[in-house]
């Protein structure tokens, strides 16, 4: 099995020029594995609207109340594989179980048919795949990482997650004009790539520390030492951070729709949108790893999330040409980019390599929740308000949760680094 | 599962890849020929239907025809009288259509956006073109041919949600022109004005011989029935959950649908009164804007394992509905 080379190795200090980042072909093999799957599930995800109310005809509502519950469901279970694979040692088995969940379900939207509780039950299977994969997958990175760059290889896995992201949804049209109104085809070529997706991950990753000297007796209480590892200060610290900063940070989506609304209607304008972020999130993940790893992971996070308050500055003041909407859709690639595989960087820093999966799974479910929570609230308060006070309350909200995450973070310094990480 | 190892892994890999590529290029290749009418759905050689070589005498049905060939997509006319029978196909290649009077509608997509074609009735030659700012989804002319409505969906697009959202245009024929954004008339209900940011306008019908519509206006989750007037940019909040209005030829009723849990149900209202019952004749979840065949039947879509069929039911006496015609889509009555 894969060991990490001892630390002398690689202690020699970050070279001060530039250099591609040296992450190990464990983790571009794991990036690629995510590409693949991102491209493959971008593509259904955004055609699964239209597909619902074109061929379904099921009513936007009824589908709205589902997809929460299944996010809700998926949240649990995320957490829940956490457990399993630090329980078991076989990270890589469960994500295989999830990446190769959601595969089957591409294959079966196209069984579905127009049949709506088989397709329900189909959407259910590929959301419990996505609720499976991200905490097994997210330790494999953490221990495929080499001692000093974790952030680094979350960048580089983030960057490429995100460049299937935007070929996605491009690659779901470029189908749809070869085949106009062919759905069941958007199906197939999403299906090829999560096979292939799979395949990358059972061929070209290995699964490191699978065979732990420790682990017969680390077994033995399982949810004994997945509270202890929880309730630890340093990790404890990450999560009060990421869940004070997450209840003010809204929705890319709820975003759009205030330029949308600023910003005179144009369409060209509008797929920029949705491009845009995720070319900004896909070209700045890389370096801002890299830079975490010489100035520190916390304060990248924070750094990230004074870029979100800047966008809601600048949505305040109002958004009207061009170079405003470019500076919004850089500002939120740049917040992406520096925050979310920078946390799960700064999580797997915190927690002891027996536990990282269920307390990445933990963190997860946190934000997620965390991020609902303010969708729901900046929603209400635009409906009942109107957008400057929502954004005002919201700028507010963000300054006090940057301050308590500044406040948390800053305090782990004087923390011991979790207990296998000395080893 | 155990991993292979060395070169019988990179030659596992290429193996996969050269499946997958196989299967999307056979998959797509099989999709291009049936809709170039080369193979019909089944895999079977396609049957040629027999085609009108003019446009037949109204009454006539204008359709999305989708039978495989070279037909497939384009909107075709079929009489009343026979509306399994030969069509006449139009050069218009539209996933929506509608036509009235001098005027008619063609929405084109390839999925992700769209275009809206004003074309002139009597030769289906195209007059004005607008860019469409997403998948569309209904359409309707008014009975003399001056004004049209569009709706598309707008799609979100986000890592954390999914959700969508409708945008209407009504559009001046004439000039090819669009009238102010809906979403920017003033909005009463029950005399108070709402202002509220999550307005959504879809499914617009014309009143005959006014510049007034009815549509539906939803807010707060709660789709209304609602009565514009473009002249005095107003809109006038009716009833509660009513959605894809229809109005009858004879001005007297609106047929529209509901949404009955996960399902949706057709419904008849009556203008005047405001009284509403089901159609009892339809029990399937029927999600289409409704066309009147006359004015106690009306026609809409139902996509099913047997094919793209369009069905008729009586609107009142509970008769079951049956398939009007076949391999057709988004029909409007020319009388």
């Amino acid at each position: 099995m894969y060991q990490q080379p001892p630390a002398p190795l690689d202690a020699v200090p970050p070279a001060r020029r530039w250099r591609w980042p040296r992450v190990g072909a464990n983790v571009w093999a794991i990036g690629a594995t995510s590409l693949l799957t991102d491209v493959s599930s971008e593509m259904v995800t955004s055609v699964l609207p239209l597909y619902v109310v074109l061929h379904l005809q099921m009513t936007p509502l009824a589908f709205g109340a589902l997809d929460g519950l299944y996010q809700g469901v998926a949240a649990l279970v995320r957490m829940g594989s956490g457990v399993v694979a630090d329980r078991f040692r076989h990270h890589k088995a469960v994500a295989l179980a999830g990446y190769g969940l959601s595969a089957v379900a591409k294959a079966c939207y196209i069984a579905a048919g127009t049949a709506w509780p088989a397709f329900l039950a189909v959407v259910t299977a590929d959301r419990l795949g996505k609720g499976i994969r991200t905490a097994p997958r997210d330790a494999l990175i953490a221990a495929s990482a080499r001692p000093g760059e974790t952030a680094t290889a979350f960048g580089v896995h983030r960057a490429m997650d995100a460049a299937g992201a935007t070929i996605g949804p491009l690659t779901a049209f470029g189908v749809l004009m070869l085949a106009p109104g062919r759905f069941d085809q958007v199906f197939v070529v999403s299906f090829a790539m999560a096979v292939v997706g799979v395949a990358a991950l059972w061929l070209f990753v290995t699964a490191p520390g699978g065979a732990r000297a420790t682990g017969a007796t680390a077994t033995a209480r399982p949810w004994a030492r997945v509270l202890d590892a929880i309730t630890a200060p340093r990790f404890r610290a990450v999560l009060v951070a990421a869940g004070a900063v997450s209840i003010a940070s809204v929705t890319d989506g709820l975003l759009y729709l205030v330029l949308q609304r600023q910003f005179a209607f144009d369409p060209t304008r509008i797929t920029l949108l949705f491009v845009g972020t995720p070319l900004c999130y896909f070209l700045l993940a890389g370096p801002c790893g890299v830079v975490a790893d010489r100035i520190g992971t916390a304060r990248l996070f924070l750094a990230g999330h004074l870029a979100l308050l800047a966008v809601y500055g600048l949505l305040w003041m109002g958004v009207t040409t061009a170079v405003g909407v470019a500076a919004c859709l850089v500002g939120l690639g740049a917040y992406y980019a520096a925050t979310d595989g920078i946390l799960a960087a700064m999580a797997a820093l915190a927690l002891p390599a027996d536990d990282r999966a269920t307390g990445l799974g933990l963190l997860a479910t946190c934000t997620t929740a965390g991020r609902g929570l303010a969708a729901f609230v900046f929603g209400a308060l635009w409906t009942y308000t109107d957008t400057r006070t929502a954004l005002a309350a919201f700028a507010a909200l963000l300054v006090a949760g940057i301050g308590v995450s500044a406040w948390q973070l800053g305090a782990t310094r004087a923390l011991p680094p979790p207990a296998e990480a000395r080893s | 599962m155990t991993q292979p190892s060395g070169a019988r892994r990179t030659v596992i890999f290429a193996v996969v890849c050269a499946a997958a590529v196989a299967a999307v290029t056979w998959s797509l290749t099989r999709a291009r020929l049936e809709q170039r009418g080369t193979t019909s759905p089944g895999g079977g050689p396609a049957v040629a239907a027999p085609t009108l070589a003019s446009p037949p005498a109204s009454p006539f049905v204008l359709v999305r025809h989708l039978a495989p060939g070279s037909g497939w997509s384009r909107l075709a006319l079929a009489p009343l009288a026979a509306p399994d029978g030969p069509r006449f196909i139009t050069p218009l290649s539209c996933v929506r259509g509608y036509m009235a009077g001098t005027r008619g509608l063609c929405l084109a997509s390839n999925g992700a956006d769209g275009r809206a074609i004003v074309f002139e009735t009597a030769t289906f030659t195209p007059t004005h073109t607008l860019v469409l700012t997403g998948p569309p989804s209904r359409a309707r002319v008014s009975r003399d041919g001056r004004l049209g409505a569009v709706t598309v969906f707008e799609s979100g697009h986000s890592y954390a949600e999914e959700g969508f959202s409708t945008r209407t245009t009504i559009l001046d024929l004439e000039t090819g022109t669009a009238f102010p954004d809906l979403e920017s008339f003033t909005i009463r209900q029950d005399g108070t004005r709402v202002r509220r940011i999550d307005i959504n306008f879809w499914g617009v019908t014309f009143i005959p011989g006014t510049r007034r519509f009815y549509a539906t206006l939803a807010y707060g989750g709660t789709p209304y029935l609602a009565e514009g007037d473009l002249d005095a940019r107003e809109v006038r909040v009716l009833a509660p959950h009513v959605e894809c209005p229809s109005l009858s030829p004879d001005g007297t009723r609106l047929a529209f649908k509901r949404a009955d849990g996960l399902r949706w149900r057709l419904w008849v209202r009556d203008v005047a009164s405001g009284e509403e019952h089901v159609i009892a004749g339809e029990t399937r979840s029927i999600d289409d804007q409704v066309e009147w065949l006359d004015d106690r039947h009306v026609l809409y879509q139902f996509p099913s394992d047997e094919g793209n069929n369009l069905y008729v039911v009586h609107t009142d006496d509970g008769t079951p509905a049956r398939r009007f015609m076949g391999e057709a889509w988004s029909p409007a009555v020319v009388r």
